[in-house]
């Protein structure tokens, strides 16, 4: 598969050579469904591999069905054909080893900053002095010490988005799926918070799955990304991007050519202006 | 807010002002009507007449006992009211099949109105807690319902769902997203309810119920000393603000006030 192809390209670069564990597999992935009388379809054979460490970010315009792909690797949607592989078994339902950020705000107005963090501990019964000590880290690590006793109502929305991503976070889940999670914050905020993720996730060597709709955002944050046609939902092409390290800034990114040439290159492809290079056909 | 409140407090009553200035201002209207220059005292009997004839009745304990035994039915029936309304407000809310089986039925028997149903509950129950407990449910129940079946299917489905992803079952979600989320229109709910409860209470001891404060009242017709009724009515309108505040607005205060999730009216929707 290409993904694959394009991962063994950067392990060769990379001095540690261990094949890399395959983590999540969509296999002739077709979803669609009824809205209005009308039929969808959301997805139309889409094979993706994803493999453990990687940072997917998958791009697309509105109804190419991104969210619905985040939504069967979580194990929320059932695809109406085809499978979905975690860890070489097929996804029946969600499961705490896959985690979601939602698009729409999912922390708990009723609970506190800390207790939205430690609901996943609780439910995975976390013993009292672990799940106060594995708050604590998480809360520095989004730096809102100071605010583990506030409401949501009592943060802004940037903080609001932190404290999703960190109660995601908190059980640890192997995958992390991550839909829009900052289309509703400000241009600024978003910068911070994508800066934020990419140290957050090689701190703790995570697998993420990030939609999104902008471009900018899914070559600034991932280690390749998945360019995604609109009805049918197709991918397109996988767009390695080269490795800027943990410590990737926007200054550093707008100011590399080579950034800037895939970011046209993708643009190309979502508005569907461009053929997809030749060696990634056939997805 | 409180740096508004400060910067406001000059110009603005604080909330229990302007509730203690319309009490006043309907003492007022009441001591003009029942002046000479108003309606005949049998008619409207005025403030005095009226906090004469309450001190009468304390003073004797024999309201305190009429208090108690209407206290006790309400409670009673409440208890059973709110109860089996949240539960098939729950049911109903979280079950599309429910809600096509019981709904109708449900929607259908509440727009009977609960005194036609004291004579048939007398047959069944008699004079005692079973008949005015049966009436207060019947009063309450169908609101409580509605308002809880509602609160439970507008929860935002993706906080049920963060539920799922973060390894949790049914019951987590139940506890941890529908029981909170809902429960802004479970509190309208049970206002609501509780007021629909003092009236079918009422109107249970007016019709049949011995003792308590609408046999009382019922009592003081019988005798045509409108002071007493004026006294009786006002005695409950105050048992239901406190009752309200012990039931409804403590618990609003602690849980869906503090999280943000309704704004306060009391507080004059500064948020």
């Amino acid at each position: 598969m290409a993904a694959q192809a394009i991962k063994s390209a950067y392990d060769g670069a990379s001095p540690a050579i261990s094949p890399r564990k395959v983590l999540l597999q969509a296999v002739d992935l077709c979803h669609g469904y009824e809205a209005r009388g009308e039929k969808v379809v959301a997805l139309d054979n889409v094979n993706l591999t994803i493999h453990e460490g990687d940072f997917v970010t998958v791009v697309g315009p509105s109804g190419c069905g991104k969210s619905t792909l985040a939504r069967i690797f979580a194990g929320l949607t059932m695809p109406s054909s085809g499978q979905a592989l975690y860890d070489g078994k097929l996804i029946q339902g969600a499961s705490k080893e896959r985690g979601m950020v939602f698009q729409e705000l999912a922390i708990l107005p009723w609970r506190t900053v800390a207790g939205n963090i430690a609901h996943g501990l609780e439910i995975a019964g976390t013993p009292k002095a672990e799940r106060a000590r594995r708050v604590a880290e998480l809360v520095s690590l989004i730096g809102l010490e100071g605010f583990e006793d506030k409401y949501p109502r009592e943060l802004s929305g940037g903080m609001r988005q932190r404290v999703a991503v960190a109660r995601t976070w908190a059980t640890k889940p192997p995958v992390i799926l991550m839909d829009e999670p900052f289309a509703a914050v400000d241009a600024i905020t978003r910068i911070t918070l994508q800066e934020e993720l990419i140290r957050l996730t090689h701190a703790t060597n995570r697998t993420v799955v990030f939609i999104t709709h902008s471009v900018e955002e899914a070559v600034f944050l991932g280690d390749y990304v998945v360019a995604m046609t609109a009805r049918p939902g197709r991918v397109l092409e996988i767009v390695p991007i080269p490795p800027m390290g943990s410590e990737r800034t926007w200054e550093d990114m707008i100011k590399d050519p080579r950034i800037e040439a895939i970011s046209a290159h993708v643009f190309e492809l979502v508005r569907g202006r461009k053929a997809p290079t030749a060696r990634n056909e056939g997805h | 807010m409180s740096a508004s409140n400060s910067s406001m407090g000059r110009f603005r009553l604080v909330s229990w002002h302007m509730t203690a200035l319309s009490l006043l201002a309907m003492l007022l209207a009441w001591l003009i009507i029942a002046s000479p220059i108003g309606v005949p005292s049998y008619v409207i009997p005025g403030p005095f007449a009226v906090g004469e004839a309450w001190w009468d009745a304390a003073s004797s304990g024999r309201l305190f006992i009429d208090i108690l035994i209407s206290v006790q039915r309400l409670l009673l029936g409440a208890a059973v009211g709110i109860s089996t309304g949240i539960l098939f407000g729950f049911i109903v809310g979280l079950s599309p099949t429910a809600r096509v089986a019981v709904e109708p039925v449900i929607n259908a028997m509440s727009g009977i109105a609960g005194i036609a149903w004291i004579p048939l509950a007398l047959a069944w129950f008699g004079t005692g807690l079973g008949m005015s407990t049966f009436v207060i449910w019947n009063g309450m129940f169908f609101v409580v319902f509605a308002n809880t079946a509602l609160g439970v299917s507008r929860v935002q489905p993706s906080l049920a769902e963060s539920v799922l992803t973060l390894g949790g079952g049914r019951w987590d979600i139940i506890r941890s997203v529908i029981l909170p989320g809902a429960a802004p229109d479970i509190l309208t709910g049970l206002r609501v309810g509780l007021s629909f409860a003092w009236r079918s209470l009422i109107a249970a001891e007016l019709l049949g119920a011995p003792q308590g404060l609408g046999q009382w009242i019922n009592q003081s017709a019988t005798l045509q000393r409108s002071d007493r009724i004026l006294a009786g009515c006002i005695t409950i309108a105050v048992l239901g603000v406190i009752l309200e505040y012990l039931l409804v607005s403590w618990i609003a205060a602690r849980t869906v006030v503090r999280w943000g999730t309704i704004t306060d009216a009391s507080r004059g929707g500064a948020q």
